[in-house]
């Protein structure tokens, strides 16, 4: 039951989640699926079967990009950061996101008077 | 919309598909990285590092199945899209069946002739020659500076030999000649076969190694050696049934005996095909030879350029006119490239095809661009709609294309199953040199293939690109709100840009047409030149004589007479006679002589002249007109004073006013001849229409003895009736001598023009699609003018607008861009047609009354194209046309 509310509440939304937490600064894979988990307090589980294939997505869609870095504890990792173009699709999922969760609000607050 | 970006970011995403080992460790690198930072912040929260370890892995979960999926994520969509757009096209085409199909049979058309065209161009022109080392084969010839003779002349043994002693430029040099010999072999019945006399040099300098047995040596080719000849892989297959046992045998050549040293492998030729090789055997008598008859091929020294050996030809041939004036005075040399004289005079024709036929594939392209936007027009709302869905301009560009190219392509499919069809008829346009060189080989093979495939490719980007690039430019409300209406800012622009198309579409078939034209011109001026003989009802036959029967001239003249007699007596015969070289066989014996009484030019600078040996019924049975004195008479015998009959051209040169009968003119041939002049004969074309009648003189068989006779015999009937009885009565008289060549002389006169013939026939099924083409783009322009401004006719209708103004109206617009095209192709016609000079014969390339028949024919049928639309515009039910969306 909680799977199948974790995949519902992902589907269609896992690209501008991950564009999110790139505009708090550039990351590695791991790190994405760290704070989200986290950030959700453990809500939002991303699969890495589906965390991967969306960040190489993005990058093909020019969204972000990506490089290979060093972490704090010398460990070489690849990084992405959002780019211009993906600040400014995040802006636009994020007015869309809000459009819609508030029309599904007015839709759920209909009473039957 | 910026094409380039799309083309950059396929090729980028092609590129990320062929990077496959960087994408690959990249992948790795990551999932590694991840499994070893989700196993440290188990550990970190007290998990064993093993366990930690196998519980990142499960949680990574499946590899493979995300790897599969990161793959195809980071390898774009560029594949799968281009599978949807395949389908979605297929789907798309299959729906559309009449622009699809007029699309592809177009295209078909463009494409299949052009492969045609151009499988025959490479067979002659661009494929290498089938020897070791082509590109240092050279041919070496004569040239008279007087120009009256052929460019590429054939020299004699005397120059050859030393040739072959003095040049430096070769590292080999050979001399052949082509001749008809007598084949017996043991209890066979003699067959006559083409052969080849060369110096032993020649095989081995061709790379050529025998399938069995050796080639000849340069011992046997001298005078006394032995006997010895290689034989063709065709001649062993068919007269000889494969026998390996034929080499150590003997047959007899010409009444010799010959041993057969070895056999030469399948599909080798040289020029003309050759059923036997025979060494030259020169002797020292030929170094002081008179008479040139010799071919010369030679190797070029590894570095040195044919313009060198050229040169070096030239200097040697200067000595010797100073050296041996009585032979070469006013001669020179030249060497050529081998190819050159293998594809003799078919380059010219071969390439302005090509340029014909690659007008033909514009126009095709061109009408099918314009069916597409026709078609885009009628699209729009699904494209429109799609847009609207999201489809990036970009998406429907791919789109577009992808089914430009899916037409292209299946036109292209057809289009080579009709050329495989069509390169038989071709075959024609080798040069028989070349076709018996095997160098042909014309047909579809991989190198046509690879062409094909580039030309589909091409030509579904060029027709496709304009058509896309106008859709995708659309704004979607501007096309779902225009809905079917015109006047809006996309369809004045498609509009424009048709019309430009069929303008460039009639000036292209406006070319084609002008060169159609000016072949057919050519075609009939060459079959109405007299060639000064009557061919209907005649039957040629040709014997060489062979064997010791035959060695005194008596006896041979004895056997052409009895014959005669013999043929003459054959139902159904009105005239027989006999001639050493038949016209338009292409053989002639040539040589120099001078008019008794009349000043003597310098040596080397003498008249040439065609020399002929026939019988006294030669004139008659050939319809030749005996224009002065008279004919030759059986009387004429040696002894009793030469005579000769000299031709219409000869009398006029030399007298131009007066009577030539009973002048004298002297010639060598072996010995100096003095003969009385007692007729002239009507001019004949004797190498074809193209080729001015030469100087004749016609000699007595007794006076100028030959063994080799073609007989003429005309009959009542159908020639063809009187083979066999020939046949028959021929080896009645001696069985031992073999018959060849047995054909109506149409026959011959029909070849003479069989180049321009289907060079014509080529010309004008181009010029006709084209003009097809043509008259579908304006009639298609015409019919969507019609239906965009219906409205407008309508509203004109409705207010009593009479219906010629609107015909006049709705035809203007097809008869202005006809107009244009026609002055545009006028113009580009009359700078291209200079360059099929070479084809043509009796008009000039700017043949005004070609170039007015084109531009009436044109006119007419852009008319009546312009005008079947432009009809059904005053036919609108006013009521219907203002209500119709």
């Amino acid at each position: 039951m909680a799977d199948d509310a974790r995949n519902d509440l992902l589907h269609g939304t896992l690209d501008m989640l991950v564009l999110k937490t790139l505009q708090l600064g550039s990351m590695h894979g791991w790190g994405i699926t760290e704070l989200l988990q986290r950030g959700s307090e453990d809500v939002l589980q991303v699969g890495q079967g589906s965390l991967y294939p969306a960040l190489y997505r993005l990058e093909r869609q020019r969204f972000i990009k990506s490089s290979w870095q060093t972490t704090e504890n010398k460990r070489r990792a690849r990084y992405y950061a959002l780019t211009a173009r993906g600040r400014q699709r995040l802006a636009d999922e994020r007015a869309n996101w809000a459009r819609m969760s508030h029309a599904i609000e007015m839709i759920l607050h209909l009473s039957s008077t | 919309m910026r094409p380039f970006d799309t083309i950059a970011q396929a090729v980028a995403r092609l590129a990320g598909f062929f990077g496959r080992a960087e994408r690959e460790s990249r992948l790795t690198d990551e999932m590694r990285f991840h499994v070893d930072m989700q196993t440290e912040a188990l550990v970190r929260a007290g998990t064993d590092r093993r366990e930690a370890r196998r519980q990142a892995l499960v949680a990574f979960g499946g590899r493979e199945r995300w790897r599969d999926a990161a793959r195809d994520e980071y390898r774009g969509q560029f594949f799968d899209r281009l599978g949807q757009d395949v389908r979605y096209g297929a789907r798309s085409l299959l729906h559309a069946r009449v622009f699809t199909a007029a699309s592809v049979a177009t295209l078909a058309l463009g494409i299949g002739a052009t492969t045609a065209i151009f499988s025959v161009v490479d067979a002659v022109l661009l494929r290498p020659l089938p020897y070791a080392d082509p590109n240092g084969l050279v041919m070496l010839w004569e040239h008279h500076m007087s120009n009256a003779g052929s460019a590429h002349n054939v020299t004699g043994p005397a120059n050859f030999l030393d040739w072959r002693d003095e040049a430096r430029s070769f590292s080999a040099m050979a001399a052949f000649v082509t001749s008809r010999v007598t084949i017996v072999a043991a209890g066979g019945d003699p067959v006559s076969e083409q052969s080849r006399y060369a110096s032993a040099a020649l095989l081995p300098m061709l790379g050529i190694k025998p399938v069995l047995g050796r080639l000849y040596t340069e011992a046997e080719d001298r005078a006394g050696a032995a006997r010895v000849a290689v034989l063709d892989y065709g001649l062993w297959q068919r007269r000889f049934g494969g026998r390996r046992d034929i080499v150590g045998s003997t047959v007899q050549i010409n009444g010799n005996d010959v041993t057969i040293v070895g056999v030469l492998p399948k599909g080798f030729a040289f020029f003309e095909p050759s059923a036997l090789w025979m060494p030259m055997r020169f002797s020292d008598e030929d170094r002081t030879a008179q008479g040139r008859y010799l071919r010369v091929v030679a190797r070029l020294n590894p570095g040195v350029s044919w313009q060198r050996a050229d040169l070096e030809m030239k200097a040697i041939a200067r000595h010797r006119a100073i050296d041996v004036p009585e032979l070469d005075a006013n001669w020179t040399a030249l060497a050529s490239p081998m190819r050159d004289d293998l594809v003799g005079n078919s380059r010219t024709p071969l390439l302005v095809l090509l340029g014909a036929v690659g007008f033909l594939l514009l126009i095709a392209c061109t009408n099918v661009a314009n069916l597409m936007l026709a078609r885009a027009g009628d699209r729009r709302r699904e494209l429109a709609v799609r847009v609207a869905l999201g489809a990036a301009p970009r998406r429907i560009v791919h789109q577009m294309l992808t089914e430009s190219v899916m037409l292209a392509v299946a036109g292209a499919a057809l289009g080579v199953a009709g050329a495989w069809a069509g390169t038989r008829a071709l075959g024609r346009m080798v040069p028989p040199e070349l076709d018996a060189a095997a160098v042909s080989g014309i047909g579809i093979d991989a190198r046509v293939l690879a062409f094909v495939i580039c030309v589909a490719l091409v030509t579904g980007i060029a027709f496709g690109l304009a058509p896309a690039l106008q859709s995708a430019n659309r704004d979607p409300k501007d096309a779902m709100s225009e809905g079917g209406r015109s006047g809006g800012a996309g369809s004045r622009r498609a509009g424009r840009l048709r019309a430009a198309l069929v303008v460039v579409e009639i000036a292209l078939a406006v070319v084609l047409l002008a060169g159609a034209g000016l072949m057919v011109r050519s075609l009939a001026d060459l079959r109405r030149v007299p060639l000064g003989f009557d061919a209907d009802h005649v039957l040629t036959a040709g014997v060489a004589l062979h064997g010791h029967a035959y060695d005194s001239a008596t006896a041979a003249i004895g056997f052409f007479e009895r014959a005669e007699q013999r043929l003459a007596a054959l139902p159904g015969v009105r005239a027989v006679g006999a001639i050493s070289w038949l016209p338009l066989s292409g053989l002639r014996s040539a040589s120099s002589f001078t008019v008794v009484g009349q000043p003597v030019p310098p040596l080397g600078q003498e008249p040439v002249g065609d020399f002929r040996a026939i019988t006294p019924g030669y004139f008659a049975a050939m319809g030749i007109p005996i224009e002065e004195g008279r004919g030759l008479e059986a009387t004429d015998r040696r002894g009793g004073g030469e005579v000769v009959v000299v031709s219409h051209t000869l009398a006029r040169t030399f007298w131009p006013n007066g009577s030539p009968v009973g002048h004298e003119l002297k010639y060598e041939w072996d010995d100096w001849h003095v003969a009385r002049i007692v007729g002239v004969a009507g001019d004949v074309h004797h190498d074809g229409p193209r080729t001015e009648p030469y100087m004749e003189m016609y000699l007595p068989l007794e006076q100028f003895p030959y063994t080799g006779l073609t007989f003429v015999v005309r009959s009542s009937g159908n020639p063809l009736a009187l083979a066999a009885p020939l046949r028959a009565a021929l080896r009645d008289l001696d069985p031992t001598q073999a018959v060849a060549d047995v054909k109506p002389m149409t026959d011959l006169v029909h070849a003479s023009v069989g180049d321009t013939r289907l060079d014509t026939v080529l010309f004008a099924s181009f010029g006709v699609i084209g003009l097809v083409l043509a008259m579908i783009g304006i009639y298609g322009l015409g019919a969507y003018t019609v239906q965009q401004r219906r409205h407008e006719f309508g509203i004109r209708m409705a207010l009593g607008a009479q219906r010629r103004t609107v015909l006049s109206m709705a035809i203007r617009r097809g008869l202005v861009l006809a107009a244009f095209g026609l002055a545009v192709g006028v113009a580009g016609a009359l700078s291209l047609t200079h360059l099929m000079g070479a084809l043509l014969f009796g008009v000039k390339p700017n043949d005004p009354v070609t170039f007015a028949w084109v531009a009436v024919a044109l006119a007419a049928i852009a008319a009546l194209s312009a005008w079947v639309p432009a009809r059904r515009a005053t036919r609108l039910d006013p009521v219907a046309a203002l209500r119709s969306d």
